[in-house]
């Protein structure tokens, strides 16, 4: 028996309509492809803070750290402690993201044109949209399977799809009118809404489920893996190395979070959101955690044929009542809707200021480039609709998320850590690194697929094949970059004075 | 079970919950002024830049 009611559905109605008020009104103020895409770098703490937090956390976040917690008990929350720790160092020291932010770049490829050249700023914004694609390609379907199994409306018909398609519409409306503008003041509605609903809902699941309970269930299926990762079967140290990796490269590399960067009005509010934002990362991991062990506590001993992603959804629709109900499908609305404009809009900006800069005519009017921002935007909605459709997910969400993500991460954090504190640097070595850097990583998800190769792909794992890239994209940077003849290094390398930009 | 780990767990389980509960009523309020702000600093950019 579900509890999602009229009550509730007022309640999602009201928010849902607040939200697009709030986006659309604001588009008055965009004039500028600049604006649309950074809001005029005029972001500061608390919003960049409210925007990274509701940015970083949607349902498929909800869904994947969730069935961590069904997976793997508490230490399915291991890559939030790495998240933190990583936003926490660079913040704090200002690794990276100072030279980027000081740059005055509006994307990562544009920053490695300067030490690179042109050639390296297109391959790496096809690496950054070919993962990003893969990447973002599900979230839409996971927002979709939480949001029926959470009101418990059937799945026969066409359910899944339209909700998808309405989800969609939602999100798209508001970033195509106010770009990044419209996506900073509805992130931050969504991170108030997001997090009451994330409180309440985990005083009541803990509640009702019992803290003891908790604990045994995991000690019960798990033992000590269910609290040390390097005790756990499926984890151990290649998984948090692996992980270690991944989040580190996430925090300098990926697109959304450094539009952040890029956004904030000087490099102080940019490194005070990365260091103020980072507990908020174990928070991601831990809360919806506790909801995944909560549902496996409520199975007993029986999780045989259990589908892991969606028994948090199932076991939320059961015991949150009425009224509460309204207020968390809202939250996961809101965690959702902001993710989904903020992923659109970083990944939309790359292909206007990174692919399509060849194709355009020089001198192109501000009005004719907000134009085609907007139409990339539209047509990267379409996009993720069909491909979250037509994908078959295998495996945890959060290992394909990995996996898809070290396409792009490994060689990007190479590329960008070379460019910014290493000037012999240069287009080989990047070269070397962007390919073995994506090509690593696709020949393990096609392995995946093949019948032929699956079990070889088991055999080796995600985590290894993720470490080996990151391991290798180094080595084919440096490799690559000290082949180069010095005199052509000489000749491509930037004006500035060593260690900078 | 490893009484260390439970510890661990349930230090960092409780220490995120105060952290978020008191940071989401911090950042709600200094946030909407954040909001009121930059939306004031655009508003004079647009009207210098269409001026009447």
């Amino acid at each position: 028996m579900n509890n999602f009611t009229w009550i509730d559905g007022g309640i999602v109605g009201v928010y849902l309509l607040v939200t697009m008020i709030a986006g659309i009104m604001v588009r008055k103020y965009v004039g500028k492809v600049e604006t649309f895409l950074i809001a005029g770098r005029e972001m500061k703490l608390y919003l960049g803070i409210a925007s990274l937090a509701a940015t970083e956390f949607g349902i498929v976040t909800c869904m994947y750290t969730a069935e961590n917690g069904f997976k793997y008990g508490f230490a399915g929350a291991t890559p939030g402690i790495l998240f933190a720790l990583a936003y926490f160092f660079v913040g704090w020291t200002g690794f990276c993201i100072k030279p980027m932010r000081e740059a005055g770049i509006v994307t990562l490829p544009e920053l490695f044109e300067n030490r690179f050249g042109t050639r390296i700023r297109r391959l790496s914004g096809v690496v950054i949209i070919l993962s990003g694609l893969l990447n973002m390609g599900i979230f839409l379907r996971m927002g979709g399977d939480f949001l029926i199994a959470v009101t418990g409306m059937p799945e026969a018909g066409y359910r899944l799809e339209i909700t998808m398609t309405l989800l969609l519409l939602a999100v798209c409306t508001y970033t195509i009118l106010g770009g990044m503008l419209s996506v900073l003041v509805t992130d931050f509605l969504q991170f108030v809404v997001m997090s009451v609903g994330l409180l309440a809902v985990t005083a009541v699941v803990v509640h009702h489920a019992g803290w003891s309970n908790m604990v045994q269930a995991v000690d019960h299926h798990y033992g000590a893996g269910g609290f040390n990762p390097f005790a756990n079967p499926d984890m151990g140290w290649s998984f948090v190395l692996f992980n270690s990796f991944v989040v580190t490269a996430c925090v300098l590399t990926l697109q959304p979070v450094i539009q952040r960067v890029l956004a904030a009005k000087d490099v102080k509010t940019a490194r005070q959101v990365f260091t103020r934002t980072s507990v908020f990362f174990v928070c991601r991991f831990v809360i919806p955690g506790l909801w995944g062990i909560a549902a496996l506590s409520s199975l007993g001993g029986a999780t045989e044929g259990v589908d892991t992603i969606k028994a948090m959804p199932n076991y939320l629709g059961i015991i949150v009542p009425t009224g509460l109900m309204g207020l968390l499908v809202a939250a996961m609305l809101a965690a959702d809707m902001s993710t989904d404009s903020s992923y659109m809009l970083a990944y939309g900006s790359v292909i206007y200021n990174d692919i399509l800069a060849p194709f355009r005519r020089k001198g192109i009017s501000e009005r004719r480039g907000l134009l085609w921002n907007r139409l990339i935007v539209a047509s990267l909605g379409v996009f993720f609709l069909f491909y979250g459709l037509w994908y078959p997910l295998k495996g945890p969400v959060w290992t394909y998320l990995t996996v898809t993500a070290t396409i792009c991460f490994s060689s990007m954090a190479a590329l960008l850590i070379a460019c910014c504190y290493w000037r012999r640097a240069n287009d080989w070595g990047a070269i070397g690194s962007i390919v073995l850097g994506a090509v690593i990583p696709i020949t393990y998800l096609v392995m995946e697929q093949v019948p032929a190769t699956q079990e070889m792909a088991a055999w080796i794992g995600p985590n290894w094949s993720g470490i080996a890239t990151f391991v290798l994209s180094g080595l084919a940077m440096v490799i690559g970059s000290l082949l180069k003849p010095t005199h052509a290094v000489t000749r491509m390398a930037p004006a500035g004075p060593e260690g900078e930009i | 079970m490893n009484t260390g780990w439970l510890w661990f767990w349930e230090v960092v389980i409780v220490g995120c919950m105060l952290w978020y509960t008191l940071a989401t009523v911090y950042i709600a309020i200094r946030g909407a002024a954040d909001i009121r702000g930059m939306l004031a600093r655009l508003r004079e950019d647009y009207e210098s830049d269409n001026p009447g």
